[in-house]
């Protein structure tokens, strides 16, 4: 049993607090300009200034204080993105794996047409149809990613169906409902587990690419996502303004992996032995 | 006997009569008659043995009487299961899975697999108690303790909240026993509980299981195809063969003077102590394919008995005695 990843989980609790007092944290306000300022270095640099801690970008806002509102929407895109998608993918796998037949195959047939269909395509329709928002940027997410989770899930539940213990719970009288949830889901939120924690990235790097194309966040609120791609086009005269928040990015997906390998682990019997230092 | 069966326990029926069991699987190919006219008592406190070969129809059989038929295509088709006097072919799913843990119940083959690994023992035991008697808390625990202690796990209490890989293959297999009788059903189907086992062990819980069947009278039709335990265990031994029952009578009739040709030959090929033999003896060729069965005995052309009659018209199933079931002409013309 490994400890608590302390860089992994602090990182996380860091971001997570920043997100929460955004408005306290933040020096200035996130979407004023100041276009005397513009493309300030960050405070440590010749030219730079104490009160513009990472300096200002194109039109002379604030980069830190916009990084720290733009962890509110990008934590909040991505977990919420990712629960979604894990919640309807999960059901759908459930049901897939343990019925089979004809409801396996419109389901498996379902996650096939939507994995064929190119990001980009979904999300342009969908935001056409729906326009730009951070509730729906949640949605396009999800739907472009509940397919990964139901195909997964739909795997794992029909190696875990094959134990006896299945067997054994329908010979003692367990209904469907239960042997699905309480027998068979169990043995599959490990995978669940890191399968989420990964994607948590994955959705908030999305969600930049989305903004990058106009279709996500809208300017001038502030998300990682777009500010990476403004900060794009100065990557020649201005590092810091693609720099912040691209670490940020890594810093959270890092931090995601360290703590849901370890919370695998936390969550697994097999390991919990080692911790209290071996079978007594 | 009339048609309708009371929906309500009868206290002085037989405990299990199956009558002319006919399950069959519909396949692309035509239809398996795995279990084609089977027909058998079980007494309460009584041990049947059901022996053959693999694909005989033995587990086919259990299954139905648990209503657990695997699908698709698997179909109980005719004949009646009346337990406790209740017909179980005409019951509702819902009433089934009542009766499923409390009353009958299942030990499987394989104890590595047979126990969720992440329940902790004693919630896995509890489970069937839980559904059924709605039992909760500190009440749930003490009757997990005390079916614990009943299949003689050293150390319950602590036991108990321990994981399954923290439980040897013995143990493991304690444990599944402990579940199935937590309810204390009055019927339980033992399918080759100790195929997965060292030998020793499987002494151990073959030991315990019939310690246990006499002290609870429970009713155990025990599925294997090793005639030593057989012996050991059985009150009376029914031997299988590709879906019908060929020879059935009390065990010391079964191995002292067996009548069928195949029970026989089943005995034969069981090595002897202390006899030198050359070769094992088996039982010539292979089981027929159930989907083509032809229309004489079953069993004759592995038959080194069988006359030109036996591959003409299948033998019905005589009673040679009181309780000795054949299902063979030689028998009948003496």
């Amino acid at each position: 049993m490994r400890r608590f990843p302390v860089a992994g989980g602090g990182i996380l609790v860091i971001f997570i607090l920043a997100a929460l007092f955004s408005p306290w944290l933040a020096t200035h306000d996130p979407v004023k300009q100041d276009l005397a300022n513009t493309l300030m270095p960050p405070a440590w640099q010749q030219g730079g200034d104490a009160s513009h801690l990472l300096g200002t970008d194109n039109l002379g806002r604030d980069i830190f204080s916009r990084l720290v509102h733009g962890a509110r929407v990008s934590l909040l895109v991505g977990i919420l993105a990712v629960s979604l998608s894990l919640v309807v993918g999960t059901w759908l796998g459930l049901l897939a794996g343990f019925f089979g037949g004809r409801i396996e195959s419109i389901i498996m047939r379902l996650t096939d047409m939507q994995l064929a269909m190119p990001f980009i395509l979904m999300a342009i329709a969908i935001v056409g149809a729906l326009g730009p928002s951070t509730r729906n940027i949640v949605i396009v997410l999800a739907v472009c990613n509940w397919a990964t989770y139901a195909r997964l899930i739909r795997g794992e539940v029909l190696s875990v169906r094959q134990n006896e213990f299945v067997e054994l719970a329908v010979v003692n009288g367990a209904g469907t409902g239960r042997i699905l949830f309480l027998h068979i889901l169990p043995n599959v939120v490990n995978t669940l587990i890191v399968m989420a924690t990964l994607d948590m990235g994955r959705m908030i790097i999305f969600e930049g690419a989305m903004s990058f194309l106009g279709l996500g966040v809208q300017p001038p609120q502030p998300s990682w996502g777009n500010m990476l791609a403004d900060g794009r086009a100065y990557l020649s005269v201005a590092w810091h303004l693609a720099t912040f928040p691209g670490l940020a990015i890594m810093l959270v997906v890092l931090g995601s992996n360290l703590f849901g390998d370890w919370l695998r682990g936390f969550l697994d019997p097999q390991r919990k032995k080692f911790l209290a230092g071996g079978r007594a | 006997m009339n048609r309708t069966a009371p929906q309500g326990p009868d206290p002085s029926a037989p405990l299990l009569q199956v009558r002319g069991l006919k399950t069959h699987f519909h396949t692309d190919r035509g239809v398996v008659r795995a279990v084609d006219g089977v027909s058998f008592d079980l007494a309460r406190g009584e041990v049947l043995g059901i022996v053959g070969e693999s694909g005989s129809g033995k587990t086919i059989t259990s299954l139905s009487i648990l209503r657990l038929v695997p699908g698709p295509g698997g179909r109980i088709e005719a004949g009646s299961i009346r337990f406790k006097g209740m017909e179980l072919l005409t019951k509702s799913d819902h009433e089934m899975r009542r009766l499923r843990g409390a009353e009958i119940t299942m030990i499987p083959q394989d104890p590595m697999t047979s126990l969720n690994p992440v329940y902790r023992i004693g919630d896995q035991i509890g489970e069937p108690l839980a559904l059924h008697q709605k039992l909760k808390g500190s009440a749930l625990a003490q009757k997990v303790l005390s079916t614990l202690k009943l299949v003689q796990i050293p150390s319950p209490r602590r036991r108990m909240r321990e994981y399954p890989h923290q439980f040897s293959g013995g143990m493991k297999q304690r444990a599944m026993i402990a579940m199935c009788l937590s309810c204390q059903p009055s019927l339980i189907i033992a399918d080759e509980p100790t195929t997965a086992l060292d030998v020793t062990i499987q002494a151990q819980i073959l030991l315990l299981l019939k310690g246990l069947q006499a002290e609870l009278r429970t009713g155990i039709i025990f599925i294997t195809h090793d005639l030593g335990v057989v012996a050991g265990m059985c009150d009376r031994v029914a031997v299988m063969y590709a879906g019908v029952i060929m020879e059935q009578a009390d065990v010391h009739t079964i191995f002292k003077n067996p009548l069928h040709p195949y029970t026989q030959g089943l005995l034969a090929s069981v090595p002897k102590m202390g006899r030198k033999q050359g070769r094992l003896m088996t039982v010539p060729g292979q089981p027929p394919n159930l989907l083509n069965l032809g229309r004489g005995c079953r069993f004759a052309p592995r038959c080194a008995q069988a006359e030109p009659r036996c591959h003409e018209e299948e033998p019905r199933t005589i009673r040679v005695s009181e309780g000795h079931n054949l299902r063979c002409h030689l028998a009948e013309t003496g």
